[in-house]
């Protein structure tokens, strides 16, 4: 049974709404409207959210990079293969031009830094990687029998070389991850509020109130109530993609994730805002429409003010 | 851990479409029993279009119902299906994490549940018709759609970045995805009726 090309289409319409930053309510409605009326149309969104979830193969050239950027550059017109080898390259060469040979002869702290919106790569010493995100910092320390690194603010991925006698640790404020070797993420949010996700390997996180050991695949958020499980996403563990759940996390968290990415100061206002609590799946790397996405769903108003922006609750 | 899958079965011990069927609890949210087989047939549908058995796809249903009553009953969901999708797909990543459909080799480590040859097979039929379905597509409409999906541009940005209005960029990544699909179905009749075309 094949549905018609209508049904088809209103699949794929729906499976791309769905897929938004936010959506608002009316879409919602009108979504379950749809869905409800027909089982044709079930089956059909059914298959089209399969096809989009399991994702396409990314192409190792995209010849129709250099057919679009023709529109805006001759040159690419006469040098099409030069063209397509810059598009195609184009992670390769940015991870490279922003890789810091970071050889550490000394065991001088050394800094590194982000601007909003500039994610970097860094290759530390010992062959371990640190992904920074945007509006981030991190000072790093070797000693021949310790390896710090204290993430100042923002975010930053960790893959780690094994070393079983100098053991790695990240101190994120209240919070310590301790690791021999692996992959993970952590995330300081607001209020001192962090969050540790493990890809690969184990971390002991430790706090002043008590620690727990995370496998592959475990995540933790640690607030002042203590560190509590939470289920890791798959946006979590692509984290550079830009996009965050907000598993009903206050939006001061929400707001500390856009500031990773927006050029635009974020200030909160007042406490209501700070504290209100907030559900969805937001394109962080995208501030503007997340926060238009909020807007839109929750009680608080957006106001501009020399070259900042305010959220605040309507009184 | 990923082995789980079937172990915690019994332990769930709720088991929300026997009771729906069984028409015995008075229900607290204001959705009919006809309802809930909608959204439970859907789910299964999802799960074994993602390439999964009926066992699991079962499971899978069984645990977003359970999730999905759950937060009805905490308030007002802007979407019921939406909301059940986006369960069912996060219960695959947790069952199978780490494990892209055309992704990353498995790791080394990895404990077990490693597809069975067939599946492999069938993946890469998958994969194949799927690479000639994208190739097919007009340049500026595989190139949309690619950046909307890969690269999870936002509408207004393609938009922009590309020259476009944003209603050329919605119907392109719309009628990108239908001729997609149109192009797996066929695969799949071709193969349903068993004809040895292809």
């Amino acid at each position: 049974m094949t549905p018609s090309e209508k049904v088809r289409t209103e699949a794929a319409f729906w499976v791309e709404r769905m897929n938004r930053p936010a959506f608002d309510a009316r879409d919602g409605a009108a979504f379950d409207q749809w869905m409800r009326s027909d089982a044709d149309n079930r089956e059909a969104f059914a298959a089209m959210a399969a096809l989009w979830d399991d994702g396409f193969p990314r192409p190792d050239a995209r010849p129709e990079q250099a057919l679009l950027d023709g529109s805006n550059s001759r040159a690419a017109d006469r040098f099409p293969a030069r063209r397509r080898w810059v598009a195609t390259s184009i992670f390769g060469a940015s991870a490279a031009a922003l890789i810091v040979g970071a050889l550490i002869s000394t065991t001088l702290p050394r800094s590194y830094s982000s601007l909003p919106g500039q994610q970097q790569a860094i290759q530390l010493a010992d062959g371990s990687t640190v992904h920074l995100g945007g509006n981030s910092r991190i000072d790093v320390q070797y000693l021949p029998w310790r390896r710090t690194v204290r993430l100042e603010r923002g975010e930053a991925g960790f893959d780690v070389a094994h070393d079983t006698n100098r053991p790695f640790d990240v101190d994120a404020g209240q919070v310590d991850v301790v690791v021999l070797g692996t992959a993970f993420h952590v995330d300081r949010l607001a209020q001192g509020r962090v969050g540790v996700a493990v890809t690969r390997g184990a971390v002991d996180v430790r706090t002043l109130k008590g620690s727990d050991r995370l496998a592959a695949g475990h995540a933790v958020r640690v607030t002042d109530r203590g560190i509590e499980r939470v289920a890791m996403q798959v946006e979590d563990s692509q984290w550079s993609s830009g996009w965050f759940v907000a598993r009903n996390i206050p939006l001061s968290d929400l707001v500390e994730k856009l500031r990773r990415h927006s050029k635009t100061p974020i200030e909160i206002s007042d406490d209501k805002s700070e504290n209100l609590m907030i559900v969805g799946r937001f394109n962080v790397s995208d501030p503007d429409a997340a926060l238009k996405g909020i807007e839109s769903s929750y009680d608080i108003e957006l106001s501009r003010r020399s070259g900042t922006l305010y959220i605040s609750t309507p009184n | 851990m990923a082995c789980g899958v079937r172990q915690d079965h019994s332990a769930i011990g709720l088991r929300v479409e026997t009771a729906a069927e069984a028409g015995g609890e008075p229900r607290r949210t204001d959705l009919s029993d006809a309802d809930w087989r909608a959204v439970r047939h859907a789910v299964l549908a999802y799960v074994r279009r993602r390439g999964h058995s009926q066992d699991v796809a079962e499971d899978v249903a069984q645990e977003s119902l359970t999730k999905l009553l759950h937060y009805t009953r905490q308030g007002q969901t802007a979407s019921l299906y939406a909301l059940a999708f986006r369960i069912a797909a996060n219960c695959l990543v947790d069952r199978f994490r780490g494990e892209s459909r055309y992704g990353d080799a498995v790791l080394e480590t990895h404990p077990c549940g490693e597809p069975l040859p067939d599946r492999i097979a069938s993946d890469r039929q998958r994969l194949a018709r799927l690479n000639s379905a994208l190739e097919r597509l007009p340049p500026l409409r595989r190139a949309v759609l690619l950046r909307r999906r890969i690269d999870n541009q936002s509408i207004p940005r393609i938009a922009a970045e590309m020259n476009l209005s944003t209603a050329a960029v919605e119907k392109h990544v719309v009628r990108g995805l239908s001729d997609l699909r149109k192009a797996m179905e066929d695969g799949e009749e071709l193969k349903g009726s068993s004809r040895d075309a292809q």
